[in-house]
């Protein structure tokens, strides 16, 4: 883990003192158009976005620059089966990574860029519901707490295309060789157990179970994504 | 402001009142006053491979309350997943998706399988970890993605304190106790007593019916010139028995899920027409693209089965007009009876 801290932050120092050479810094923002293309690029139904950014950010200069990707979801559910209390289930993710990323021009439309970067990826999924047990004499309420947690740290090497269709418009595309550490915890939690439920329900543990596990992932993924970029000045 | 204030405080009064009255919603499972019948009848063909079946009687009173495990959410830990959530009867017991939603909406590491004539299987999952169908009834409830209820003393506390199990177990057992035996045997009756007998293949099978040209073209495909029945064989178009009942069928150069030895368990093809998408990681969304893999696609790997290395390298070549006579054919094993008979439905 602290290698890969440290990975980052190194990173992030080249970046901002390797930036300081150049003073025209052109600005770009980034949107992943992939569920918007898709609708009209779709080979065989196969093509599936991977790369989880949904807005980029570059800050350029004559040879490179700083890079920001943030992406994320949020869903929450109440759900209300026929026959048992209800659970509200919310899942959550968050991709960020930042780095640096050098360019080269390979003709008047076409540029190639390649770079390094820092990457956070977590995935969070959490229920609170309730369960009814009996007590011996009657049924108690029981709030439940589940989670399911992936907390991932890596890095990743890119290279990818850019198209400069328009002096303030161009698609880019990119392949990504990516590292990830990852922390997994899953488990539940009741919460309010009374003493004369433990009692007469002697082989439930109640207690909070939590497991932790840990994942180290290579994955070398190819360019599947689009991105629209709008620069954001002249330069 | 004080407009706001009073907005205010009536807001958090019905979020109060809501808080205060939520209880659970009564509605038990809808179910016939006289049981449906599970019970096989001399009709039907029997299926007999597996163990578990000439150690477990079904009975109709044991199928009934194992339909209404079946389908009931409180087997899982937030109450949000039944077995019924990854195996409907309108998909042919499956999902339709190329991987299924656990009690947290989380994906599963594999597609569902659909769940047909499980009798004449010899192993269930993928990959074939458990050879005893009472046992793997239970193990999708206990899984941390499916259904997350891991401790089998909170399965068997809470369904205790559901009132409608009393009767339900009291009819099949004779007595109200629960135990996880019980839930596991009761499961079981109902998942094995889902037997497909009425296909249209059955039928031409039984003398009462008739395939149409393309259909016979299709079945002759299928059972000599791509002896597809080699792997998808008998009446129940699975391979049955041991080491065969497991293939590699060159999905990719390098294995991405480990399976059993870089082999998948050989699905059942009844009901395949409803039951897309296909393959363990459900990567083919039609059959068309599964033909199109056994045609073209099939990559070499050292796993690959036996039986796809006397065809070229690439796959079997099929053309159009074959690929759509095995269509035809593989119509011919859906069970419309099945996939719409009550007893087998949603009770709740």
């Amino acid at each position: 883990m602290k290698i890969i801290l440290s990975s980052i932050l190194s990173i992030l120092v080249c970046s901002f003192s390797y930036g300081q050479t150049s003073n025209k810094v052109r600005h770009e923002l980034g949107v992943n158009a992939s569920g918007f293309a898709s609708n009209y690029l779709n080979f065989s139904g196969v093509v599936q976005s991977n790369n989880p950014y949904s807005i980029t950010y570059k800050s350029l200069r004559s040879k490179g620059g700083l890079r920001v990707g943030l992406g994320g979801t949020y869903i929450k559910r109440d759900i209300h089966p026929p026959n048992q209390f209800s659970s509200d289930v919310v899942n959550g993710t968050l991709d960020f990574r930042i780095g640096y990323e050098w360019h080269n021009l390979l003709n008047d439309h076409w540029s190639f860029f390649y770079g390094l970067d820092g990457v956070i990826k977590n995935v969070r999924s959490e229920a609170t519901s309730r369960t009814r047990l009996f007590n011996g004499r009657e049924l108690v309420d029981i709030d439940v707490w589940s989670v399911a947690r992936r907390e991932g740290f890596g890095a990743q090497a890119v290279t990818g295309l850019q198209w400069n269709i328009k002096p303030r418009i161009s698609l880019n595309t990119e392949a990504r060789v990516l590292f990830v550490y990852t922390e997994i915890e899953t488990g539940t939690e009741f919460r309010n157990v009374p003493q004369e439920v433990r009692d007469f329900n002697p082989g439930v543990d109640f207690d909070a179970k939590l497991n932790t596990d840990f994942e180290r992932t290579l994955n070398f993924l190819v360019p599947l994504d689009i991105y629209v970029v709008f620069k954001l000045n002249k330069t | 402001m004080k407009k706001i204030l009073v907005l205010l405080g009536a807001s958090l009064a019905l979020v109060a009142c809501k808080e205060q009255e939520e209880t659970i919603r009564s509605a038990g499972p809808q179910l016939p006053s006289k049981l449906y019948s599970y019970v096989w009848n001399r009709s039907q063909p029997t299926f007999t491979g597996n163990s578990w079946l000439r150690n477990v009687r079904i009975t109709d009173e044991k199928a009934t309350l194992g339909r209404v495990l079946f389908y009931d959410k409180a087997l899982s830990v937030n109450n949000v997943t039944s077995c019924g959530s990854c195996h409907m009867q309108s998909k042919g017991f499956g999902d339709g998706k190329a991987l299924s939603e656990g009690f947290l909406f989380n994906e599963t590491p594999r597609h569902s399988m659909h769940i047909v004539n499980t009798g004449a299987n010899s192993r269930f999952f993928w990959d074939g970890r458990s050879v005893i169908l009472k046992d793997q009834v239970l193990l999708p409830i206990s899984n941390h993605i499916e259904m997350g209820l891991e401790d089998e003393n909170l399965l068997i506390a809470k369904v205790d304190a559901i009132d409608y199990y009393d009767d339900l177990f009291e009819e099949a057992y004779g007595n109200g106790l629960v135990t996880k035996e019980r839930i596991a045997e009761a499961l079981a009756s109902f998942v094995g007593s889902i037997v497909s007998y009425n296909t249209k293949f059955d039928q031409v099978e039984r003398g009462v019916d008739r395939f149409t040209a393309l259909e016979e073209k299709g079945k002759d495909l299928f059972n000599n010139k791509y002896n597809c029945a080699s792997c998808h064989g008998g009446k129940n178009f699975n391979a049955e028995w041991g080491e065969t009942a497991f293939s590699n069928i060159g999905l990719d150069a390098e294995d991405t899920d480990e399976g059993l030895n870089g082999r998948f368990k050989v699905p059942n093809l009844r009901n395949v027409m409803v039951s897309a998408p296909y393959m363990h990681d459900g990567r083919f969304s039609t059959i068309e693209e599964v033909l199109n893999h056994y045609s073209s696609g099939l990559k070499q790997n050292a796993n690959l089965d036996w039986r796809l290395r006397q065809f070229d390298p690439t796959g079997m070549n099929i053309s159009p007009d074959e690929k759509e006579a095995l269509i035809a054919f593989l119509h011919t094993l859906t069970d419309y009876d099945l996939l719409s008979d009550p007893k087998y439905s949603d009770p709740f």
